[in-house]
């Protein structure tokens, strides 16, 4: 079976290297993935230059390993839009194929606006970060409600909801009746039934494999797909052919 | 290979449905996981202090050889060493949840538990979380058992194993790196090839097999085994050998 790995993160620093990343998730028969960025390279909020430096190390891995590394265009809506709408552009002609978006802004704010309709314009699919914590660490880290909300707000643009299991029950209701959003299902420990009822209430064809390796194990988290009971046909959905519609279509 | 999950309860969990209750059903679950003999807790006995958990458990293990009973035990709770005693002989270790039951790992309870456990050359289980601190119920949070408070323990007692389970992969770390008789299950760590990174560092010696099933998937656990990158003998210690050792398990 192909398999598409949607959210990885390889660091500035080359630690673990790109080359052991990509040599392990050969071996875990994962033939393509999309990187993300070092996103927290320099912690939650980023200065323009940091982003430039994290998407121009995403540009160089995609070009080094083409047809193996796709990657996304990071931002932080806190920045002006000039340099926003700037950035996306030279990232999407550079070939970054999306945009990830992770905790300095809430997702309901404003800010966010002049960079949806540029991702709606350019048809670019959005990776947002999203969690329900117990306690946030970031108040500005947003959760699947605030997801929702943006949802509605720019219907024609796909968002990716990550974390699966991190945004639980409550998260899958949220984005239920929104069929622009598609989950992820990196985030936290393999625990089990969260594939699951993610298929019940979603479809398997909104649901889309991530790891979030480097942080996470290929190993472990192929293992909450091909150990939850649901059928193979939605196996390949997850692992694959959702992510080739979405992500990578020809 | 042979598989041995060091990790495994039974029963209902307030904030999770699992897909199985019962331990037929678990069985034929895990023989499908390739998992051959299996520890097995009372997922209950985590909130209730009713006896009835480890006691019930206990009759049902006896008539099936794919699993080890593993009470657990609240060191707090009067008249603890004579429930206990009821499960000897065939006792394989004994299982503990400070931060649910709130016991300190420096207490006297802890001391005679350990003195009763050294007696019979038997481990002390340590479950250092149940779930995710970040996702917990607002008003069911317990933190993880502290690194710090186990290192001490385990340098009290030199001689008592200690395995812990449900450890991080940097807690896995310190605890085998800061004491010598600590022991850990693979369940909750995790880095790009989990095992192949902790035996750059660490001797695969003090690693077990546990996949705390059925709250995780017990594929990523084998998964994770399965396809680390370490050595046929590595790998065999880790997935039975280790465990075998300190549960003793050839004399079944």
């Amino acid at each position: 079976m192909n398999i598409i790995d949607s959210h990885i993160h390889a660091r500035l620093n080359d630690n673990p290297s790109i080359e052991s990343i990509l040599d392990f998730s050969q071996h875990c028969h994962i033939d393509r993935l999309v990187i993300l960025g070092d996103v927290l390279a320099f912690g939650f909020f980023p200065s323009p230059d940091q982003i430039k430096q994290i998407n121009n190390h995403s540009i160089d891995l995609i070009k080094r390993y083409p047809g193996r590394l796709y990657g996304f265009c990071f931002l932080s809506p806190e920045h002006p839009p000039v340099f926003i709408d700037e950035e996306i552009k030279r990232c999407k002609k550079a070939g970054l194929i999306g945009i990830k978006l992770e905790a300095s802004v809430n997702c309901r704010d404003d800010r966010l606006t002049s960079l949806m309709q540029t991702a709606s314009g350019l048809n670019l699919p959005v990776l947002h970060h999203s969690w329900y914590k117990t306690e946030k660490i970031n108040p500005a880290e947003s959760d699947p409600a605030d997801i929702a909300y943006l949802a509605a707000r720019f219907p024609d643009v796909t968002i990716i909801m990550a974390h699966l299991t991190a945004v639980g029950i409550r998260g899958v209701f949220d984005i239920q009746k929104l069929k622009n959003v598609y989950v992820d299902t990196s985030g936290a420990q393999p625990f089990s039934g969260a594939i699951e009822f993610a298929v019940d209430y979603l479809g398997a064809d909104r649901i889309l494999y991530g790891s979030d390796a480097h942080y996470r194990d290929f190993t472990a988290q192929l293992g909450r797909i091909y150990g939850a009971k649901i059928t193979d046909a939605d196996k390949e959905k997850i692992l694959y052919s959702n992510a080739k519609r979405i992500l990578l279509p020809d | 290979m042979k598989i041995v999950d060091v990790n495994v309860s039974i029963g209902n969990w307030p904030f999770q449905r699992f897909p199985y209750y019962d331990l037929q059903a678990l069985s034929t679950a895990l023989d499908a996981e390739g998992v051959s003999l299996a520890v097995v807790t009372a997922v209950e006995a985590i909130l209730n202090s009713d006896p009835c958990y480890n006691q019930n458990l206990h009759k049902q293990c006896q008539n099936d050889r794919k699993f080890v009973f593993l009470p657990v035990v609240d060191p707090s709770m009067p008249g603890w060493e004579e429930r206990l005693s009821a499960f000897l002989p065939g006792l394989r270790g004994v299982k503990i949840f400070p931060n649910y039951h709130t016991f300190a790992l420096g207490s006297s309870q802890i001391r005679d538990l350990i003195l009763f456990l050294k007696a019979l050359t038997l481990p002390l289980i340590i479950q250092m979380r149940v779930d995710d601190e970040r996702n917990q119920h607002p008003h069911m949070r317990v933190a993880g058992v502290a690194v710090e408070d186990i290192t001490q323990l385990a340098n009290l007692y030199p001689d008592q194993v200690i395995v812990c389970l449900n450890a991080y992969i940097q807690e896995v770390e310190q605890l085998l790196q800061n004491s010598e008789n600590i022991y850990a299950d693979i369940s909750f760590c995790e880095h790009m090839d989990t095992l192949g990174t902790l035996n750059k560092t660490l001797a695969a010696e003090r690693l077990l097999f546990g996949s705390h099933t059925p709250f995780l998937y017990t594929r990523s656990a084998t998964m994770k085994l399965n396809l680390s990158r370490i050595s046929k003998e590595m790998r065999q210690k880790i997935a039975w050998k280790n465990a075998e050792d300190i549960f003793r398990l050839e004399e079944l």
